[in-house]
This record gives C-alpha cells, sequence and structure tokens, in this order.
C-alpha cells in the first residue's frame, strides 16, 4: 500500500517537474525589448472616457484618446488634437483642429467629433461622473471642418486645464453613435496605443498605433495585468513579472529603494490630507477651538505613521505644484500650551468632547487613530465614527457632523477646482464645502481667480484667498502626501507627470539593459 | 441584505465631484430602479431571471450573465485543480494514517493536517509566492496562464507551451487552497477508516487470506467513503463559489473576486447573479453526492 502512495507521489513530482523545467526553457512570448507589462490594482470601469471617473479607466484613456490640450512634463498646457486656441470673449473659446488626425479605425478626427464628445459628456443621458468638469460649457458650435468655438454659460479662465483631463476626451462620433455599448467593449481613439484585448480581471493588451499624430511609439504592445493585492503586485515586480506597479505601498519603499532592479519614484503629488470642521455647530463654529485643535496636532508625526515620512506638510490645500500655491504659508507648529490656552479661553477649560466622522478606508481609520491619540494630549477627546463612504458622503453633504477626515486631489492642478469646490460659499453642501466655510472677501477673490483671464491677477487672487483662510482656519490641513511608483531598471524613458501615474507617458519609453 | 448595509452605488459609481449635482443624482436612482421599494425592485428581479436575463450591471453597464460566466471558467480550473490535490493528498494521508495508527508517519500527518486547517490562506498564499516564485524563481507570481479549455485544444494542435503556461500559473494558487481542504479530508478519511477497520467483516476479509491491500482498498476504504464523499462535495461546492482570498492573492480572475468586488461597488445585480450561480452548483452538487452514495455503496438505493 504503502508502495503506491509512494508511486503516485513520485509520479506527481516527475510531473511538476516537467512543467517547472518549461518554465526554464525560453519562452515564446514576443521579442524581447517591445512588451511592456504593468500592473494595475483593479479593473478599469470603463474604456468609454463618458461612462466613468476611475484612476485605472483614467490611464487607459490616456493611452487610448487625445484630449484637445495636453500637459507637458513642466506642466505648460501644449497642443493636442488642437493646433491652436483663443479666447475671442469672456465667454467664447475658439480650437482650431490638427488636420489629418485618424482615429484607429481610418477615419479622420473632424470638429463634429469635437461638438458630439464634450456635448455627450455633459449630456445627463449619458450619465458621466465626470460631468462636473465642464458643467461651465452651454454648447460647442462647428465653425468648419477644423474649427469649433466652446460657448460658455460664464467666464471660466481655467478651461484649459479642464479640457486636458481624460473625460473631455475626442471619441469618434459615428461609431459612438451607431453603437455606444459595442464601442465600450472595442474602444477607437486617436491615442498612441490602439485597444487589442481585454479579459476582466487578468488583463488589457493595448497595441502600438504606428500612425499616431504624436510619433509612433517604440513599445510593439502594452499588457496590463489586474492585480488587486498590493504584497502580490510588488512580488511580481520583484520576480520581474510585471515592470511596473502603482499602488506601492509607502512602508515598503525603503526595503525596495535597496533592490537595484528598481527605479522608486516618490513624487510630489496635488492631493491633501487634512480633517474638516463644521463651522455651523459647536465646538467649531469658534475659531479659537478651531486653532486650538491645529495647534494639538503633530503633522511630522501624523505624516510618519501613514505614509512613511514621504510628503510634504501642508498649510493650505493647494499643494505646491498645484497654480496659485502659496509658499509663504507655514504649516501650524505643535504647541500643547498654546492649544489648552485657547480652549480655556473658548470656555473649554475643562477638555472637550466631539465625534470624528471617518470614511470606512483603512488610510482614513489610521488617520483618525493617529489624530484621536494627539487631540487627547491637549485635552480633545474625540470619539471615532467609521461610515461607509456613500453613507459618509451623505452626512457630509448634511453637515451633519463636526469634524471629519478628508482626501482630496487637485486633479487639474490649477487653484479654481479645489478653491471654488472647498472654499466658495456656493459650493455649501455636496459640491465639496461640507464644513459650511463662508467669507465674502475669499468669495470675491475665488471669482476673480475663475473669470479673470490674467495669469498674473488669478495667482494673486488665490495668495490672499489662501491667506485668509489660513487665518479663519476652517480646516486642518496636515499633508500633502506624495505618489509613490515603482518601475523596473530596464525601462527607460517612461515619464510620469505631476497629474500621477494616469497620465503616465510611454510613446517614447523602451526597454534597455 | 446588501440593500441593509449602508452605502449607495450612485454615490460610489459617480464619486464625491459627480454627488454635486442632485438632479444627476436622482436621474440615475430612477434609471437603475433605485428608487422603487425593495419587494419591487426583487419582483423585477424574479421576473427576469425566470426568463435568463439577470439584467445589467450597475458599475460596468454589462450583462450580468456576460460578467458571471465570464470569470466562472476560471473558477471551474481552480477549484477542479484544487480539488484533486486535495482529494489525492488527503485521502491518501487520511488511510496512511488510519492503516498505521499512533505511527510516526500518523502523527506526523495529522499534525500536518492540523497546520493545512489552521493556516490562514492568504498568509500561505504568501509565502508560497515569496518561497516559490520570488526566492527561488521556479513559478510564476500572480495570474493566469491562458483559459484551459484553450490550452487543450492549441495542444492537440501540436502547440503544448500554452498549456504548461497555464498549469504553471496554476500549481500555486491550486496548492494553497488544495492544502487546506486537504487536512480537513485527511482528518476525516483516518477517523472514518479508523472506525471500518474495527469491524468483523474486515477481520472475516483478513482471516480469508486477502492481501491487506485488498482489504484496505476494496473492503474497508469503500466503505469509510460515504461521509468523506460527502464533505469532499460540499467542499467543491465551497471552492467553486469562489475562493476570495486565493483568488486575490494570486490575482486569479474568478466569481469570488467579481463578487467582492461588486459588494464594495454595491452591484446589486452583479451580486445577485453570483449568489444564484453559486446557488445553483450547491444545489446539483448535494444532488451528485446524493447519486453517489447508491453507487459507492450498493445498500443504500432510489425508488
Amino acid at each position: 500500500m504503502t508502495r503506491t502512495v509512494l508511486r503516485t507521489c513520485l509520479a506527481a513530482v516527475v510531473a511538476i517537474g516537467l512543467i517547472v523545467q518549461g518554465a526554464l526553457a525560453p519562452a515564446p512570448a514576443a521579442p524581447a525589448g517591445t512588451t511592456l507589462t504593468l500592473a494595475l490594482f483593479a479593473d478599469p470601469v470603463s474604456f468609454d472616457p463618458h461612462r466613468s471617473n476611475d484612476g485605472p479607466s483614467n490611464m487607459m484613456w490616456h493611452q487610448l484618446y487625445n484630449t484637445l490640450v495636453d500637459r507637458n512634463e513642466k506642466g505648460e498646457i501644449v497642443p493636442a488634437l488642437a493646433e491652436k486656441w483663443q479666447r475671442i470673449g469672456d465667454r467664447t473659446w475658439r480650437f482650431t483642429l490638427r488636420q489629418g488626425v485618424k482615429f484607429h479605425d481610418g477615419s479622420e478626427v473632424t470638429a463634429d467629433d469635437v461638438k458630439f464628445s464634450l456635448e455627450r459628456l455633459i449630456d445627463p443621458a449619458t450619465r458621466s461622473p465626470a460631468a462636473f468638469l465642464l458643467t461651465v460649457l452651454d454648447r460647442v458650435e462647428v465653425e468648419g471642418r477644423y474649427q469649433v468655438r466652446l460657448v460658455l454659460k460664464s467666464p471660466f479662465a481655467p478651461l484649459l486645464f479642464h479640457l486636458m483631463h481624460k473625460p473631455t476626451s475626442i471619441v469618434p462620433a459615428a461609431l459612438v453613435r451607431a453603437n455606444p455599448d459595442e464601442f465600450a467593449r472595442r474602444p477607437v481613439g486617436t491615442g498612441p496605443f490602439k485597444f487589442g484585448s481585454y479579459v476582466r480581471g487578468d488583463r488589457i493588451e493595448l497595441v502600438r498605433n504606428p500612425d499616431y499624430w504624436g510619433g509612433a511609439p517604440k513599445f510593439e504592445r502594452i499588457i496590463i495585468r489586474i492585480v488587486p493585492d498590493a504584497s502580490t503586485a510588488i512580488a511580481e515586480l520583484e520576480s520581474g513579472g510585471v515592470a511596473g506597479v502603482f499602488s506601492v505601498p509607502p512602508h515598503e519603499v525603503a526595503r525596495l529603494q535597496r533592490n537595484r532592479n528598481l527605479t522608486m519614484l516618490v513624487l510630489p503629488s496635488h492631493r491633501i490630507t487634512a480633517l474638516v470642521l463644521n463651522l455651523d455647530r459647536p465646538p467649531f463654529n469658534d475659531r479659537k477651538v478651531r486653532l486650538a485643535a491645529s495647534y494639538a496636532i503633530d503633522r511630522k508625526a501624523t505624516l510618519n505613521s501613514i505614509e512613511a515620512g514621504l510628503g510634504v506638510l501642508a498649510s493650505s490645500a493647494l499643494a505646491p505644484l498645484v497654480f496659485g500655491h502659496n509658499d509663504e504659508l507655514q504649516p501650524f507648529p505643535r504647541d500643547l500650551t498654546k492649544a489648552r490656552q485657547l480652549l480655556a479661553e473658548a470656555g473649554y477649560a475643562g477638555g472637550l468632547k466631539t465625534e470624528m466622522l471617518v470614511w470606512n478606508l483603512p488610510a482614513s481609520v489610521k488617520l483618525a487613530e493617529v489624530t484621536q491619540a494627539q487631540f487627547r494630549e491637549a485635552g480633545i477627546e474625540i470619539s471615532i465614527k467609521v461610515t461607509e463612504f456613500g453613507a459618509a458622503l451623505r452626512e457630509q453633504y448634511a453637515g451633519n457632523f463636526t469634524i471629519s477626515t478628508m482626501l482630496w486631489g487637485t486633479v487639474t492642478l490649477d487653484g479654481d477646482y479645489s478653491m471654488y469646490a472647498l472654499f466658495h460659499s456656493d459650493s455649501i453642501g455636496p459640491a465639496g464645502n461640507w464644513g459650511r466655510y463662508s467669507n465674502p472677501e475669499v468669495d470675491r477673490l475665488i471669482m476673480t481667480g475663475r473669470t479673470n483671464g490674467n495669469p498674473v491677477v488669478r495667482k494673486q487672487a488665490y495668495l490672499k484667498a489662501q491667506e485668509i483662510i489660513a487665518n479663519d482656519a476652517p480646516w486642518i490641513f496636515l499633508y500633502h502626501p506624495s505618489m509613490v511608483y515603482a518601475l523596473r531598471s530596464e525601462i527607460k524613458d517612461v515619464t510620469i507627470p505631476p497629474q500621477g501615474y494616469v497620465f503616465i507617458n510611454l510613446t517614447k519609453g523602451y526597454l534597455g539593459r | 441584505m446588501l440593500h441593509l448595509t449602508p452605502g449607495d452605488p450612485v454615490a460610489i459609481m459617480i464619486g464625491i465631484e459627480g454627488m454635486a449635482d442632485p438632479q444627476m443624482v436622482a436621474n440615475l436612482r430612477r434609471e437603475l430602479g433605485l428608487d422603487q421599494p425593495l419587494h419591487i425592485q426583487y419582483w423585477r428581479f424574479l421576473r427576469r431571471a425566470v426568463v435568463g436575463d439577470l439584467g445589467k450591471s450597475i458599475r460596468t453597464n454589462e450583462p450580468v450573465r456576460v460578467e458571471v460566466m465570464s470569470r466562472f471558467p476560471a473558477t471551474v480550473e481552480l477549484a477542479v485543480a484544487a480539488f484533486i490535490l486535495s482529494t489525492l493528498i488527503g485521502v491518501a494521508a487520511g488511510v496512511t494514517s488510519a492503516v498505521r495508527q499512533y505511527s510516526l508517519l500518523d502523527h506526523a500527518s495529522m499534525v500536518g493536517a492540523m497546520l493545512g486547517a489552521s493556516i490562514p490562506v492568504f498568509w500561505l498564499g504568501m509565502m508560497l509566492i515569496l518561497l516559490f516564485a520570488v526566492r527561488y524563481p521556479l513559478l510564476p507570481v500572480s495570474g493566469r496562464g491562458a483559459p484551459f479549455a484553450e490550452a487543450v485544444a492549441l495542444l492537440f494542435q501540436g502547440d503544448a507551451s500554452t498549456l504548461v503556461r497555464a498549469l504553471r500559473h496554476l500549481i500555486l494558487p491550486a496548492v494553497c487552497l488544495g492544502l487546506s481542504r486537504a487536512a480537513v479530508v485527511a482528518r476525516l478519511t483516518r477517523s472514518s477508516m479508523l472506525e471500518v477497520l474495527r469491524q468483523e467483516y474486515v477481520r472475516t476479509a483478513r482471516a480469508k487470506g486477502l492481501r491487506e491491500r485488498v482489504v484496505v482498498y476494496r473492503h474497508a476504504l469503500r466503505n469509510a467513503l460515504i461521509p468523506i464523499v460527502t464533505i469532499v462535495g460540499l467542499q467543491f461546492g465551497f471552492l467553486l463559489g469562489g475562493a476570495v482570498i486565493a483568488e486575490v492573492v494570486f490575482s486569479w480572475p474568478g466569481v469570488g473576486r467579481l463578487a467582492v468586488d461588486s459588494i464594495l461597488a454595491r452591484d446589486y445585480p452583479v451580486v445577485q447573479g453570483c449568489v444564484l450561480l453559486v446557488a445553483a452548483i450547491f444545489v446539483l452538487l448535494n444532488l451528485s453526492t446524493d447519486l453517489l452514495y447508491g453507487w459507492l455503496n450498493p445498500r443504500i438505493r432510489y425508488q
């Protein structure tokens, strides 16, 4: 009997050995140096740029489509599908299209496609979660085969910053009209890569577009593997199974930096991690209490424990790389004596008790716990109420909280995006001003930034507005976390701009040694 | 149940920025049928489900049937591999332990079974990856090589490499899942065998001068199989329902991961689709287990 078992085991071992051996034989994959494999932490929700607004989808659109304008590595606005543009009135812009640009199916990009795409994005029937990017757009008028006029509802200076955002990508009108569902399955754009295949939950394959108007990419093929677990993705990277990972846990960075096969990218981001205070309710309707809470926080310690120190301390919602950032403002230092004194002046000499509304994301919960410990030392007792994301948002819109965690990004890299949504009194409620902050002077400055065509005037307005906000202290600004990505060292000339991995540029990249 | 957990598919779908427009939120809710009371939503689901229409995913707008069935082959592959592995290892270890009760082999396999049953799958998975894919790069870290059916078809066209690739991707997740299941099977086989080996007819068989192997396999094991088959059948159902953790750790594109992703996104139609599939599998498997009894033990007859 034992002999049979042994024999079976032996057979199994031999079989496994044969399979493993297959591994060591040369792989029959595509020729080396022409395929790039990257790992993404989630499936894109849709390949149709007007159907979702998640990170993985945006990254795919960036490869498949083009927008009217783009940004270069320095952050300057550069032509893309639009060759030139002009603001021809308070509320009117004219865009002249690059001629001869072809969609992947061979048809030419015309003004009709631009009109169709932009109006489709804001049409309520499309249900795009990114329609907010162009709520200011009234209509698009076709002025010629290669010329369109964008008519806005109100003057809007940062329009170009919004038009480089991926949900404003230009799609072929005829194809989408004919069968939008089929289009979402087999997308057709003008981008550097064409859609190859997609196995949900497993992989996406993109193929080089040899006729790309911006110059054909060097990679023959891009494979994006869906690897939901961050540790598995790192193991894939270390073993060479994938060449890039965009979900690197900050605490892994120090270890991975010692690996010579890897290049770690720790880049400044446009994001802000903060605590929002409700100015409509006690205790934070009192500025002294708000300041006390701000003095109670050790920002450096928080950054260290949550992001492994990767980031910069914040004094405003706008990160240093965002247009309009005020670099004169200093982050609050920790000063427990001052915090206690301010609390006493506000009538909370015996301490203060309140509740913190927290999203059920691991990062938010950890932030809440660190804050709780720091507050306690200043005499502020908070209980943590962890709430599912959607439900928490509803509470925040309605103002049903006293203090809450906040993770936000200025995705357009222009001050207006965050200043208007977070601090203008028109945005009180769902739009983003959950703490119900309202200051007429700040409102006026934000509107100047939103409507004035002169960048110098705009910048001045934002600098002043941030100064006033810092003084009113409606938020506790904590830090701007870094973006952390890891690539294999053999990848050359692949660049990631300040907007993040979503905008990864693969057109010039190649595999070196 | 999922409807009772707080959370709003619309909020998750359109995010912080999108929720800014209450009109759009209301439109979306109406279109998705989420503005109706729960019993009406359920009635609509039932009415469509009987004709095979499971609706469309809230998140991706794809038909639920397509979403679920595109993931099912991957799950079947992994389940079958883990099932074969766990049954082979489990029954072999269990029989050996029972025949050599209190021997070193018995203790070793029972300690192994104890460990197998108590090691968390995600930890075992990570350890297997670190050992066999990173430290000693023998096998791929994660992912699915190629659909098995496709690989077999290619084999008949003379291309064995695709099948080899598919098998290599299958090994680690199957071992990871199979080991924990094998532990349960081994313990059950041992106790069931011990009971049978003490019976009179086994002594008779031995007294007849039959060889030990015939006694153990033909006389004892076959009679000990009934409880084992029951558990193994249930386990197979469990594996087919999607081994969520192993699927996440090994980036295996199966039904379990789809279900979890859909629950997190409050994508009700897809969750319903997954649950329906798993329930149907359990019913079918229980039926076939019951039918197997009759073949294993002719004393059991179905009228």
